[in-house]
């Protein structure tokens, strides 16, 4: 049946998601315990007692066992409720969801940016070898180096304050209005796809002088095939694997980058909201959290999968 | 006491401070109504939107669960104070229109209630629905409420009076009705029926409603204007924005690019923040103390009050203010700040290494000892001043082994008190002596030994605070005296707060009594407005 294998795959990803996102969300469960200071203390403040914690900590259901605790909370997300908030009372899920489109707009972009420009500049080194080559080594190293928080301190102050280009910070989604979304993504977007171009125009040379090296590209110019057929129809497909592979790992880390890059860049997404409620031991927001990356890892992964699929029908049948 | 639930460094540097000193506050303090324009500001002559930056969400969106100082600016907006406290330090009505004490010995204080005001709920402000409010806060349990005075009934005797009488003397009580106490902000009928309804909507009187649908919980809190306000006035935005930003950096960059207009501000960024040309602020906030127990502590040496003293004159103040920062520390030498009602020049400790040496010396205990302490870094970033403080000490053989708490205040709460160190580093905060000494002596971070307050001090704050004027002030400098001869609090360095402000933002001041500002207040010349 055609797109049968995509069908399975999906189910297979599906499949290993659950069990997954049982173990992370219990190895969160069980780490957060660790934590030392619990949200009654951080609710109480200095106010904090070991009586009034003990008070509150009854009162907010916090005093259950590990384990208990845990069920307690996986009930809940199997009738659909990621829990409430203990600082802000709000339902998780609608805190969650009104950040998830920040932090996947990031994520999407910064994926986006570093697959066009990290291809592009890969190729261009592969075609042209020498200097260029050797500069863009150099560049990916750079690239990898540079912390994307640091390099997002940076463009603030070169292309918001200094230059008044772009907003320093802050966001508007793209129903207020488009233009106001890109231009608050663009300096975000940049801090974070520094390292996705560098480890995607590596990958994407060496794949490309790997393809270029193979036995039947000599055959096929012996055969008169014109160059560009060659490097379009041949050397890129066959390269565009281990490329797809990469954008996979760019991915995952562009989404723990954001952890970071929206608390410089004040963006109202997941990761910012992933540290303040860690600060506060917010436990269910915490979960809901892992549970959402999870999941979009597991797509990122399934999407990766697909990509092989769609490139190598070999891949379908493994 | 001093409450507030502390996030991150620089939020709970701005959220800890008690901003409030009433000096000689009259017996009767009445006042005439706030003048209401009979034009209202139009439409046109109203700037479109004002932007503030506080550095951490808020505790609570409901009031009587919120927190105080500058992260009063989340219900300040939209919840009108009974009385209002300038940025000046002057107290000036609100919803309340006049108040005073009745009686002697400050027990009995009674308001009377501006009539024809709303609440959002379309609810009229009565005596009775001010009741209602201020008892749902001596109940909601919120952090404020052990800062409000010992109140033993709130009572509406008619349409338009409020009464609250107190077990103790509270020679504070319109401070504790302002704006930054929770129980002088008052909710309306429908808000206190349903309480949760506050974390996403609002039922107060205030110049602005919060605009749940327009708001990102922990990042942007959008307020839009009330247009049943009874001063319009006094509203110069249709729309007031607090922006959570915490990362200093990203708040001098939303200040130098115009994303917002008024932010707290960090030492390590006040250098760039001068010459970018902002306004800069800046007020006594946070006095460093070593808090030491001086009965039972973990470290018997310290029991001895000669030690204690001792430790009090081997800090080296001017140059721990020097190493943490000249332009935002100077030494402190007394429980009470330079300005607050009660200090007394020269009673407290000043640097005198000779005279620290000879106290060790006459204690036994010539050679030192070694003394667990305990300090943070959520306030004390990177514990700079705790360790300056602690260095000092060697001087006279004391050895520190100090723990870092960084998970949290309360945790660090339940730490302190857990006996099992013998000098607790901590900021304190208040302007006068009633918040002073309400801060440092009952059971908490600043009586981490839980010990009963000395008969002779308690002697003195009881008369002190049924007192007023001249006397008063006389016994709370008796008071600052036995408190500082106690050596249970040593002071060692004076924190002043900046605030950043667009030159373009108008009516905007500060001042030792009120360090932290609010975009509101119930005249049109007491909130801030826009060039």
């Amino acid at each position: 049946m055609p797109g049968g294998w995509m069908a399975r795959i999906i189910g297979l990803r599906i499949l290993t998601a659950i069990p997954l996102i049982l173990l992370v969300s219990f190895i969160i469960f069980a780490l957060e315990s660790l934590v030392p200071g619990n949200p009654a203390e951080t609710i109480l403040g200095q106010n904090a007692t070991p009586q009034n914690v003990a008070a509150l900590d009854r009162q907010l259901g916090l005093n259950k066992s590990l384990f208990a605790g845990f069920w307690t909370w996986l009930e809940g997300v199997i009738h659909g409720h990621l829990g409430t908030s203990i600082i802000s009372g709000e339902s998780v899920s609608s805190l969650l969801n009104g950040r998830l489109g920040v932090t996947l707009s990031l994520v999407l972009l910064s994926v986006l940016v570093s697959a066009i420009i990290g291809t592009l500049l890969g190729f261009i080194s592969a075609r042209r070898g020498g200097l260029l080559g050797r500069l863009l080594d150099v560049i990916s190293l750079t690239g990898l180096a540079l912390p994307s928080f640091w390099l997002g301190t940076v463009l603030v102050v070169t292309f918001a304050v200094k230059l008044k280009l772009l907003p320093a910070s802050g966001y508007e989604t793209i129903a207020q209005s488009p233009s106001g979304w890109l231009q608050h993504l663009i300096l975000p977007v940049a801090a974070l796809s520094l390292a996705g171009i560098a480890l995607v125009a590596k990958q994407a040379r060496d794949s490309i002088l790997g393809a270029l090296e193979a036995d039947y590209i000599a055959m096929l110019r012996g055969n008169g095939m014109r160059e560009r057929e060659i490097m379009f129809k041949h050397v890129l497909r066959n390269a565009a694997m281990p490329i797809v592979t990469v954008l996979g790992v760019v991915a995952i880390g562009t989404l723990g980058g954001t952890v970071f890059v929206e608390s410089v860049f004040v963006l109202p997404g997941l990761g910012s909201q992933a540290t303040q409620s860690t600060v506060d031991h917010d436990l269910p927001v915490i979960l809901g959290i892992g549970l959402y990356f999870t999941v979009i890892v597991v797509i990122i992964n399934l999407l990766v999968d697909i990509a092989y699929g769609l490139l190598n029908p070999r891949a379908r049948t493994t | 006491m001093l409450v507030s639930r502390v996030h991150a460094s620089a939020r709970s540097f701005r959220s800890l401070r008690r901003p409030l000193r009433y000096g000689a506050l009259p017996a009767v303090a009445a006042a005439a109504v706030c003048g209401v324009a009979p034009g209202a500001a139009s439409a046109a002559s109203r700037a479109n939107s004002l932007a503030v930056q506080f550095a951490g969400p808020p505790i609570s969106l409901n009031p009587a669960l919120g927190g105080n100082g500058g992260s009063s600016v989340f219900t300040a907006l939209d919840y009108d104070p009974l009385i209002y406290l300038t940025s000046s330090g002057k107290f000036v009505p609100d919803l309340a229109s006049s108040w005073q004490y009745v009686g002697k010995h400050n027990r009995a204080f009674e308001m009377t209630i501006r009539s024809g005001v709303k609440f959002t709920d379309g609810s009229p402000v009565t005596a009775q629905a001010v009741v209602k409010s201020m008892r749902y806060f001596l109940k909601a349990g919120g952090q404020l409420v052990g800062n409000v005075g010992s109140i033993s009934s709130i009572t509406a005797p008619n349409r338009h009076t409020v009464m609250v009488r107190y077990k103790t003397a509270n020679p504070d009580a319109p401070g504790t009705m302002d704006q930054f106490y929770g129980i002088g902000e008052i909710i309306g009928p429908k808000g206190l029926a349903n309480p949760t309804s506050l974390l996403t909507s609002s039922d107060g009187t205030g110049q602005y409603i919060y605009d749940n649908g327009a708001s990102t919980t922990n990042s942007v809190y959008t307020y839009k204007r009330n247009p049943h306000y009874f001063n319009p006035s006094a509203q110069h935005f249709n729309q007031v924005q607090v922006k959570v930003i915490g990362d200093p950096s990203a708040v001098l960059s939303a200040m130098q690019t115009g994303q917002v207009q008024f932010a707290g501000g960090a030492p390590n960024t006040l250098a760039a923040a001068q010459s970018a040309g902002l306004k800069i602020f800046k007020q006594p906030f946070f006095q460093w103390e070593l808090i030491i127990p001086w009965q039972k502590n973990v470290v018997p040496a310290l029991n001895n009050p000669k030690v204690r003293q001792a430790i009090g004159y081997a800090l080296n103040r001017r140059a721990i203010a020097n190493a943490v920062g000249a332009s935002i520390t100077s030494p402190a030498t007394e429980v009470l700040m330079p300005k607050a009602n009660g200090y007394v020049k020269g009673s407290g400790y000043s640097y005198d290494l000779a005279k620290a040496k000879q106290l060790m010396a006459q204690a036994g205990y010539a050679n030192g000892f070694t003394v667990p302490v305990l300090t943070e870094s959520l306030i004390d970033v990177n514990s700079t001043i705790s360790q300056a403080l602690t260095q000092s000490l060697t001087a006279i053989g004391i050895k520190t082994q100090m723990t870092v708490i960084s998970t949290g205040i309360g945790q660090f709460a339940t730490a302190a008190q857990s006996g099992q160190y013998g000098i607790v580093i901590f900021p304190g905060a208040g302007i006068d002596m009633y918040q002073v000494a309400n801060q440092l002596l009952p059971p908490g971070i600043f009586n981490p030994a839980h010990l009963p307050t000395p008969p002779a001090i308690a002697k003195t704050l009881s008369k002190a605070y049924g007192a007023t004027g001249a006397a008063q002030t006389k016994l709370y400098q008796r008071a600052t005296r036995q408190l500082n001869a106690l050596g249970a609090w040593i002071p060692g360095v004076l924190a002043l707060s900046p605030n950043y402000v667009s030159p373009k933002l108008q009516n905007v001041t500060e001042s030792f009594v009120n360090p932290n500002p609010l975009p509101v207040g119930p005249t049109s010349a007491l909130s801030w407005s826009l060039k």
